[in-house]
């Protein structure tokens, strides 16, 4: 699986492994979770979009179809991943879905000003939680084009 | 104010003598244009203002007029200097040609009174009256040109000159005017005297007005000052009075000695007269009654060759002739021949004896025929006339002496003797024929007076017109010189004659003269003291309340220095000269008065412009104040400076030291800018604390929240996928955790919301009350309650508010009455504003389950419940936001119920509209 890139369709930044845990069951329960790959931090984030550091291996042209990011990561904070990955020609067409604990209003404007294509409060509750993450993961797999 | 008044009243006398001289001008020459002396002259038989004079008090009238109302700026104009050289030319041409008894004709522009020929002077100016304008003319130049101070004392001399002059001719008037009587002397006219008293006065006061007029001086002791002025005048009036008394008193008693000692001698001469008539005829008639002489002539008549009758004759008359100083005697016989002549001188053989004349002397009687001329000799004689009859009782006549008398042999010594020495009297002899006078004997001023001069009668002035119309006594007139006189005239009995004995008035004067001028110096004397006393009087009331001012001025604490505004020649100011400093300047500014003094501002402070000039121009020209406060380098000081006006160019400054103060402002202002940098300091810090607890807040709803999450979601993971394994207990303890979950995330997501209210921006607009409840109604309520409701929103004004928070606060209260309510059948929910008298207040009632009011004041605390978590679900942090976001607005928040009985939120929300 590491070294598949090729086939991931979902990279799910998230340093919480609990969430993570949460997240993986919910995409688990749409039948998303083959093509997951999920980094801890920020740099770790960069490193795979770019291929840079352990990632280096990876084409870098095979982007993930959809980002799931969490705003409050070690390292380098989900608004920064945003913003470098908005502000660079070649990553800003890829779908990015904040998925964070945080309904701060100026976390929102300031990820849909960076140009986030999804903003996502993750509910207590996990029946919702698993709703949204895997109504979201569908959406953005599988009815949201992109252009090529 | 009072300096003020004193000013204008100045002003008010200043302007009301200019306009007099002027008017004393124009009325002189409608005097002269229309020919009605007494308007040039004022009273009648005095000399009338001339026409230069006239033209000269216009031009100086007006001047000084101009001038009192520019004098002020100093500013003269060309044109005033030009007209006031025309006027000094004209002046001093006409006093070189009066000085030198040059009268020019053009003098009177052609125009002429019909006066006598005698008042040769009239319509010339007097030199003395040329001297005051040319006086006048020169203090003016001096004022145009020095702009007062420099020349200003010289000014002052001249003025007081002309007011004493004027007084003085005024006075001499008073007095009788001696001094008109010298005939070559143009005397300047009581109407020019008083007109350039005016004139004199205007110039004087406009002197004070440079000189005074600046000065500190109280003048609040004006009553004083009124009263001294009144004081004056009635010491004047008395002195000129006594003076006025005391002269005429004297000038009578002179007079009636004078009067008398013509008299005297007049009657003396009429004596003599009649005298030496009496003693002619009585000479004659001895002639008449000697028989023997008569017996020769009529011998020597009847035979001419009887040379012893003829010796006899001849021997008789020459005893006649010598005796009686006869010009000759002569014998003629009736056909009026002359056969003997003594002495013998060889004449017309034929005398003239008129035929009425020969008719008397036909009837016995002796005439005497009065002066006539001989027109063969060209001499004048008298003769006495005797017939001679042939028999004493026959009564014809044989023959005729004739007895001449050469007036100058004894009359005329006889009648110009005057017994006392004098230079202008004579004793004249005058007789009347027909309608004039004709005078007889030799004149003192007019040669070859005898028999050719002759008066008309109509000229009464005339003493010898007085004596021939049979007046006896005194008469003062005029004699045939046109010169003025005082006479004594009578007639000199048993003949035609009447006898003038008379005296020029100036010399009568002339002793008199001297007393009147002593008289009227001695008056004015007495009046310069008066008013020097009377001014002596008022300098001191003036120094006593100088003195408090200098008392105020030395011993002040703060510094004064009084100014004076310096002009060029554009009359521009360019600099100010300080006057005088106090003791206070000099200690605070360290600048001395003996070194400040008199000095130029910009000479004193190293500056020019010297500071705050173009302030202390404004100050000195328009009296508004100016202050300013300023440091002083130099010093190391601050200072409060006030500028105030002391009258047109002048200002003072009053300094006072504000160090202290100043100090004290300053560490005021230390102390709030240090207060404020404190506060800047604490609200920073205040801030920073604000931003942890908002990354706290922000730690609580992420970081709290992912534990959270996890516990519900392992918890239902157990759920779904260990349900099997769990029994009942276990199942309900899991439930139990879950639940709790859920309460733990409605409270930190209240907990946020809270917190929020304060951290949120803050952005007021207009927001529609009424449809914004509406709608958040219409969100909360589901169908089934919106059945069971009923919801009345009244008409409620709009408020100036954040939308987002106010609708949290309309969502917390619109919600807490439709969970406390639904218990209840029948539910309302009302919605309205109401007036008061502070303005206005929502409310929002309900017929709910209600609130203790007891426990009101727990209403509105964080986590404050009135209710169980059993009976109502809630976090008890709802009503805490919404009293947050009324305190954010600014406005107030309260609670009214009673158990069972529902209840009422009301709020404040300020500036609402109605």
């Amino acid at each position: 699986m590491e070294n598949n890139y090729k086939e991931v369709e979902i990279l799910l930044v998230e340093d919480n492994p609990t969430d993570v845990e949460l997240t993986l069951r919910g995409l688990k329960k749409y039948h998303l979770v083959n093509n997951i790959f999920v980094v801890n931090d920020g740099v770790e984030a960069l490193d795979y979009i770019y291929a840079r550091a352990k990632f280096s291996e990876r084409d870098i042209d095979d982007f993930p179809k959809v980002i799931f990011l969490d705003l409050k990561l070690p390292k380098i904070d989900g608004l920064e991943v945003l913003r470098i990955i908005k502000s660079d020609e070649k990553t800003k067409t890829i779908p990015v879905v904040i998925l964070t604990s945080s309904n701060e209003e100026k976390d929102i404007v300031e990820s849909y000003k960076l140009g986030v294509n999804s903003y996502i409060v993750k509910p207590v509750d996990f029946d919702k939680f698993l709703k949204s993450v895997g109504e979201l993961g569908l959406y953005w797999l599988l009815l949201n084009k992109t252009p090529a | 104010m009072t300096t003020y008044r004193v000013k204008l009243f100045r002003g008010i006398i200043i302007q009301f003598c200019c306009l007099l001289s002027v008017l004393f001008g124009f009325s002189s020459i409608t005097a002269w244009l229309l020919d009605i002396p007494i308007l040039a002259s004022f009273l009648p038989a005095k000399v009338p203002m001339a026409m230069s004079t006239a033209v000269l008090f216009i031009i100086y009238g007006v001047l000084t007029f101009i001038q009192y109302k520019n004098i002020s700026q100093y500013k003269f104009s060309k044109k005033l200097i030009s007209i006031n050289l025309f006027g000094i030319l004209l002046a001093l041409v006409l006093f070189i040609l009066s000085i030198n008894g040059i009268h020019p004709e053009i003098e009177h522009l052609g125009l002429n009174f019909s006066h006598s020929e005698y008042e040769k002077t009239i319509g010339h100016i007097s030199p003395l009256t040329a001297l005051c304008f040319l006086f006048i003319g020169f203090s003016f130049f001096t004022i145009q040109i020095s702009k007062g101070k420099k020349f200003g004392t010289l000014t002052f001399i001249l003025s007081v000159l002309i007011v004493l002059v004027s007084a003085m001719l005024i006075l001499a008037y008073l007095f009788g005017i001696p001094i008109l009587y010298q005939g070559e002397f143009v005397p300047p006219a009581l109407s020019t005297s008083i007109a350039l008293l005016f004139l004199g006065i205007a110039l004087l006061l406009e002197c004070l007005e440079i000189w005074i007029y600046n000065e500190i001086t109280d003048v609040s002791n004006i009553k004083i000052t009124f009263n001294l002025v009144i004081v004056l005048i009635i010491i004047i009036v008395g002195i000129v009075s006594a003076g006025y008394l005391y002269y005429k008193n004297y000038e009578k008693q002179y007079r009636t000695e004078m009067e008398n000692q013509l008299r005297t001698i007049a009657d003396m001469k009429a004596g003599q007269l009649v005298q030496w008539r009496n003693e002619r005829l009585e000479g004659a008639a001895s002639l008449f009654d000697n028989e023997s002489f008569t017996g020769y002539v009529n011998d020597f008549l009847k035979n001419p060759f009887n040379i012893n009758a003829k010796r006899q004759i001849q021997i008789w008359l020459k005893k006649f002739q010598t005796v009686y100083h006869y010009n000759s005697v002569i014998l003629s016989d009736t056909l009026l021949i002359k056969r003997i002549i003594v002495p013998e001188t060889e004449e017309q053989n034929k005398s003239f004896i008129s035929k009425e004349n020969l008719e008397a002397l036909k009837s016995g009687k002796i005439l005497f025929q009065d002066f006539y001329k001989n027109q063969s000799l060209q001499k004048i004689f008298l003769k006495l006339l005797i017939p001679i009859f042939s028999d004493k009782n026959s009564k014809i006549v044989i023959g005729i002496i004739e007895l001449r008398i050469d007036p100058e042999t004894y009359l005329y010594p006889l009648i110009s003797q005057w017994p006392s020495p004098s230079r202008t009297s004579e004793t004249l002899i005058v007789r009347r024929e027909d309608s004039k006078v004709v005078f007889l004997n030799d004149l003192k001023y007019r040669k070859n007076a005898p028999l050719a001069l002759k008066i008309p009668l109509y000229k009464k002035q005339i003493p010898a017109v007085q004596a021939v119309l049979g007046y006896r006594g005194i008469v003062n007139g005029i004699d045939y010189r046109s010169v003025k006189v005082i006479a004594y005239v009578r007639e000199v009995p048993a003949s035609p004659w009447f006898i003038v004995a008379r005296m020029d008035l100036s010399e009568v004067y002339e002793p008199l003269q001297d007393k009147l001028w002593s008289t009227i110096f001695l008056v004015l004397g007495f009046i310069l003291f008066s008013v020097a006393s009377i001014g002596l009087i008022w300098r001191k009331q003036q120094m006593q309340s100088d003195a408090k001012f200098r008392l105020l001025f030395d011993n002040m604490e703060e510094g004064v220095a009084l100014h004076k505004l310096e002009f060029d020649i554009n009359n521009i100011p360019n600099d100010y000269r300080i006057i005088e400093v106090n003791k206070s300047f000099e200690q605070h500014t360290g600048i001395k008065n003996e070194t400040a003094g008199g000095k130029l501002g910009t000479v004193i402070y190293q500056m020019n412009p010297p500071p705050f000039f173009n302030e202390y121009v404004n100050v000195a020209l328009t009296s508004m104040p100016f202050s300013v406060e300023v440091y002083f380098e130099p010093l190391k000081r601050y200072f409060h400076i006030e500028a105030v006006s002391q009258g047109k160019g002048y200002f003072a400054t009053i300094f006072s030291d504000i160090t202290v103060r100043k100090k004290a402002e300053r560490d005021i202002l230390m102390m709030n800018t240090e207060l404020e940098q404190r506060v800047i300091d604490r609200t920073i810090q205040l801030e920073n604390v604000n931003k942890e607890l908002e990354s706290f807040a922000y730690s609580v709803a992420h970081d709290l929240r992912s534990p959270l999450r996890a516990i519900d979601g392992f918890s239902k993971i157990i759920y779904d996928e260990y349900f099997s394994k769990l029994d009942d207990e276990g199942k309900r303890l899991l439930n139990v955790i879950i639940n709790n979950t859920k309460k733990m995330d409605n409270l930190i997501t209240d907990l946020l919301a809270l917190s929020k209210v304060t951290r949120s921006d803050f952005n007021i607009s207009n927001v529609n009350m009424r449809i914004l409840t509406d709608s958040i109604y219409n969100e909360l309520a589901t169908n089934e309650i919106k059945d069971k409701f009923t919801l009345i929103i009244h008409t409620i004004p709009d408020a100036n508010c954040d939308t987002i928070l106010i609708r949290q606060l309309w969502n917390n209260l619109i919600s807490n009455a439709i969970k406390y309510t639904m218990p209840k059948q029948d539910c309302r929910i009302e919605i309205g504003y109401e007036k008061n008298k502070t303005g206005g207040y929502y409310y929002i009632k309900d017929n709910g389950v209600g609130f203790n009011p007891e426990y009101k004041h727990k209403l509105f605390g964080v986590f404050q419940r009135l209710h169980t978590a059993n009976e109502f679900e809630g976090t008890g942090v709802g009503l805490a936001i919404v009293k947050r976001i009324i305190q954010r607005h600014g406005g107030e928040v309260w609670a009214e119920g009673n158990l069972n009985e529902g209840a009422t939120f009301y709020f404040t929300i300020p500036g609402i509209e109605l």
